[in-house]
């Protein structure tokens, strides 16, 4: 049953274009951002360290935004669920698919973009493509995307914390007050 | 016992209180009523008069004060707070002033809405909201966003909302309220013909005068308190 309540948040999510455009745009910088600088890894180093840090601290305040405009501004849709029955972690369930599905075209996008990119250079430029610096700039490893894609994940957790505690204290009274 | 089939609420002795920075302020004052089930119930005040509070506390969504509220014989006044999703999930039914529908859901998903956390197969999910949504006369609309329908039809699909659970009550606040005055009589008309054709409880919150034609009986709310109770109607009850 939580299956539906998914798919409904992923619907809800596509319908709502301006801000799934902005949002997996954004998501897609971060893992892309992610990526350059996980190629880059080195622990002794302070420079990864500290960038590595600086864009997971990034992830965070936008999920950190996302989850305030999902919680903030669909108090009433919150609130009117909540009438229709449902409890908070129906609700919940609904506002982190949300979060992670947003996340998850980010990162789909970054990869599609990469691929196409590439083909399109190889299409023109044959196999001595593999050499060019743009190249090895938009070619991560397999394990470094998904490395990335599993950072920024981790960043969600101050984004979804937030949006779940403001939904938990939505009264469902608010559906019937809104135009008093 | 108000008529011989039974009572669906009972409200005893209720009072509802508010903090207005120093001050309390009594919304409800020794509130008691019976509705029977199977009535059309309009409750009628002006502004301020407690009508939503007691609509919030007759429905579970607020607890009193003081007194006791009996819900199709539970006492929601004594019940476990996370078990109040469930009981609202299956006896009650709501509808808005606003409509208050998904705006990203169309006007289908919208009416599955309530049935979608529970155990039921999607099949019979969408079976029951195609149903409700064709008795509301919205079909050939079932699959437009909100903003793609007017004002009325938005209320008509959220009334199938309210109904598609099969709800002992539905409350209903200000039905008519955004609804210029004959689309609000034909809402209204449509929830007394849903009210005789499934028998569902209806109690419905307003101002206006005009919807006192369509109750069984008449509460009036003023300064929180009732000053009378009029019977409409004498039609025996389903």
């Amino acid at each position: 049953m939580k299956w539906r309540i998914l798919k409904t948040s992923w619907l809800v999510s596509l319908r709502s274009k301006k801000r799934l455009i902005s949002f997996v745009i954004i998501y897609g910088i971060l893992i892309t951002w992610m990526s350059i600088t996980l190629e880059k890894w080195r622990w002794e180093s302070i420079e990864f360290i500290m960038e590595a840090g600086f864009v997971l601290l990034a992830g965070s305040i936008v999920a950190i935004l996302y989850g305030f405009i999902l919680s903030y501004f669909r108090q009433i849709e919150v609130a009117t669920l909540k009438c229709l029955g449902w409890d908070n972690n129906d609700i919940r369930t609904f506002i982190i698919g949300e979060i992670i599905f947003v996340t998850l075209l980010g990162f789909l996008g970054i990869l599609e973009i990469s691929f196409h990119f590439v083909g399109v250079l190889f299409y023109f430029l044959g196999s001595s493509i593999a050499s060019m610096p743009i190249v090895q700039f938009v070619i991560f490893p397999v394990n470094v995307l998904i490395l990335s894609f599993a950072t920024i994940m981790l960043a969600q957790v101050p984004g979804i914390l937030l949006a779940t505690w403001k939904i938990l204290t939505v009264s469902p009274m608010i559906a019937l007050r809104k135009a008093k | 016992m108000v008529n011989g089939k039974g009572i669906i609420i009972k409200a005893e002795n209720v009072w509802k209180e508010y903090k207005r920075g120093r001050e309390i302020v009594d919304a409800l004052r020794d509130i008691n009523l019976e509705v029977a089930r199977g009535e059309f119930l309009v409750v009628i005040g002006p502004s301020g008069s407690g009508k939503t509070t007691l609509l919030n506390v007759l429905s579970g969504l607020d607890r009193p004060s003081k007194g006791k509220v009996v819900l199709d014989d539970m006492d929601l006044t004594a019940i476990d707070e996370r078990l109040l999703p469930k009981i609202r999930r299956e006896k009650v039914g709501f509808v808005f002033q606003d409509f208050n529908l998904i705006s990203n859901l169309t006007a289908a998903e919208n009416v599955m809405a309530p049935l979608l956390p529970t155990d039921l197969k999607t099949k019979e999910i969408e079976r029951r909201a195609t149903e409700i949504i064709r008795l509301v006369g919205l079909i050939d609309r079932k699959d437009h966003l909100p903003k793609q329908l007017s004002g009325g039809e938005q209320q008509r699909i959220a009334i199938a909302r309210a109904l598609v659970n099969e709800p002992k009550v539905v409350f209903a606040d200000e039905p008519t309220g955004n609804l210029d005055s004959s689309t609000g009589m034909e809402i209204m008309k449509l929830l007394q013909q849903l009210n005789k054709k499934k028998g569902t409880t209806f109690v419905v919150v307003t101002h206006d005068e005009n919807l006192i034609q369509f109750a069984d009986r008449v509460v009036h709310l003023r300064d929180g308190e009732i000053r009378s109770i009029e019977d409409k109607s004498k039609r025996i009850k389903r």
